[in-house]
């Protein structure tokens, strides 16, 4: 009876595991192939490396990767300086009115992003900011603000307060406390701020999509539908169009390979918050 | 020791700065601008017009009653598909492959969202694509159709992407509420010869009924505002019928440069969001009430 229960889940979830793993492996293994080969063994791997392939889409998807690295590397910086410090002046000291505000910076989270669309867009025309990173860079920091504060104030919230206590009796100003004491404790939470950045700006499409119009500057996520089905009118194979795909993939696949726990934490944890 | 009053507002100050320039003042600015008939030069005051069109508009209703089926049916698929794929890898024995299980299924997280609806596109794709390929190889040749190509089928195919959607925090957080339980209880339900299906619906599912209902809400939420997708997947088509809201606020402004009329479109969408959240709230509370009795 426990051997049969423990078959059939087996099965149930090697199906389950099948159909979400099997076109990543279809799209990897085509990469390699030519179009005789996909049209004629759909289903069967490369008979060769055909490592070439990626070579009429490396220059371009490197290029998106680039530019996707840096616009959301420089959020990431800017996005823990400013959620860190928030969060830290919100545990740590009273103010007047400190829950009012708290719930100020809560509130964009019920608004749904579409809704800025327009507006913001015309924001960025009048600041002269399309095609520039600070059309990215800002509003992605500020979106961040919501979630990464909750959880960066919960954490710096649970630190000992005798900890500030005896070195700000040793002289230290607030500024140092915050930098070299409790910035240093709270990487878990920095660390999952930061993975849930990163996933965010990553993958964000609509935003840079109408903020960056200029092809040499998009980030992957937008440049890369150049390479959807059909849409290069036959120039690429679908050899060298998975290519693309496999490229594009690989920065976070490197991500999830050296920290997939981190990874795991920071998305429940940024639902859960 | 004394803390000057200004240093909280220093350490608050920048981001409170970035949160009223590019949140605030563009969520305010699209309220006014719904108002006005909106192009990137100027604006004319044009009262509740864009609403009133809005309503009239054929594609707006129809991307209305598209996003409550999607809404519907994807919380629901989404919600039971993270519900049994939780349990089963639970409960998986041997305890140390259960955590493998849940590897596998998240591994797919990591190709980029843009590039997850590309290969999703050519799964659908007819003729060259893998569920074509795959049912006429099985001789289900009768189903081979263009899933996302008919008006009949796009959007139970939109719908259905991403199955089993198990790479989903969905899934992660009912397995990490399930593995949170009080090990004690579960284990005493064993011995008091209950079976593990009786187990998880007389015991797990009530314990983590708040997290049940959280992914609802996640889900609801985030298939209200559906449109990257779409614009990857279909742009809205055939015709209208995997037209969208969010899709509908995307392509006014930005293909027809109407934004005074995307931002309607836009409040339109954030009251449906806020409503379907207090919807969902009452539900809940009302549920709860009546287990308590």
């Amino acid at each position: 009876m426990r051997k049969i229960s423990i078959t059939i889940t087996t099965t149930i979830l090697g199906i389950f595991a099948f159909i979400s793993l099997y076109p990543i492996f279809f799209v990897f293994m085509t990469s390699f192939k030519n179009n005789a080969e996909f049209y004629n063994d759909f289903f069967g791997l490369p008979s060769k490396f055909r490592w070439w392939n990626y070579l009429p889409v490396l220059y371009s998807t490197l290029e998106w990767l680039k530019n996707s690295a840096i616009y959301s590397g420089t959020t990431l910086v800017v996005v823990l300086i400013v959620t860190s410090a928030m969060g830290y002046g919100f545990a740590r000291y009273k103010f007047k009115f400190k829950e009012l505000w708290f719930y100020i910076l809560l509130a964009p989270m019920m608004i749904p992003g579409l809704l800025v669309l327009p507006s913001l867009y015309i924001e960025i025309v009048q600041f002269g900011w399309q095609n520039q990173i600070w059309a990215l860079l800002f509003p992605w920091t500020a979106g961040s603000i919501p979630i990464s504060v909750l959880i960066l104030r919960r954490f710096f919230a649970t630190q000992p307060v005798e900890l500030f206590e005896a070195a700000k009796v040793d002289g230290a100003s607030e500024l140092r406390i915050f930098t070299s004491i409790a910035l240093p404790l709270a990487k878990p939470a920095l660390t999952t701020v930061a993975i849930l950045n990163i996933l965010g700006t990553f993958n964000d499409l609509l935003w840079p999509m109408v903020a960056i119009g200029k092809q040499s500057l998009l980030p992957v996520s937008v440049g890369i539908l150049n390479y959807g089905i059909g849409s290069t009118g036959g120039a690429l194979s679908y050899g060298n169009i998975f290519a693309s795909y496999v490229l594009a993939t690989l920065p976070v696949l490197i991500l999830f390979a050296f920290m997939a726990r981190s990874f795991v934490n920071a998305i429940t944890e940024g639902a859960i918050k | 020791m004394k803390t000057s009053k200004h240093v909280p507002f220093l350490f608050i100050f920048p981001g409170f700065l970035l949160l009223i320039v590019f949140t605030y003042y563009p969520m305010f600015s699209a309220f006014y601008h719904s108002l006005f008939n909106w192009t990137i030069v100027e604006s004319s005051f044009v009262g509740l017009h864009n609403y009133v069109e809005l309503f009239h508009s054929n594609t707006f209703l129809i991307s209305l009653k598209n996003m409550t089926i999607f809404v519907i049916l994807s919380t629901i698929f989404i919600t039971v598909m993270a519900i049994i794929g939780g349990e089963l890898v639970f409960n998986y024995k041997p305890k140390k492959l259960s955590s493998v299980w849940k590897y596998l299924f998240i591994l797919p997280m990591v190709v980029p969202f843009s590039v997850g609806m590309l290969i999703w596109t050519f799964i659908y794709l007819p003729y060259n694509g893998i569920l074509w390929q795959f049912l006429t190889s099985i001789g289900l040749g009768n189903l081979a159709i263009p899933w996302l190509g008919l008006p009949s089928t796009a959007l139970i195919a939109v719908i259905f992407v991403g199955f089993p959607f198990l790479s989903s925090l969905q899934f992660l957080i009912i397995l990490s509420s399930l593995q949170n339980l009080d090990s004690s209880v579960l284990e005493s339900s064993i011995l008091d010869g209950c079976s593990t299906f009786k187990r998880i619906l007389k015991i797990d599912l009530p314990l983590i009924m708040d997290k049940i209902f959280l992914i609802i809400l996640l889900t609801a939420i985030g298939g209200a505002q559906v449109a990257a997708s779409m614009l990857i997947l279909t742009n809205g088509g055939p015709g209208n019928s995997t037209m969208v809201p969010g899709l509908y606020i995307y392509q006014t402004a930005f293909n027809q440069s109407r934004y005074g009329y995307s931002s309607a479109a836009g409040v339109v969408l954030m009251f449906i969001t806020l409503g379907m959240v207090l919807l969902i709230e009452v539900v809940e509370s009302s549920l709860r009430r009546r287990v308590e009795q």
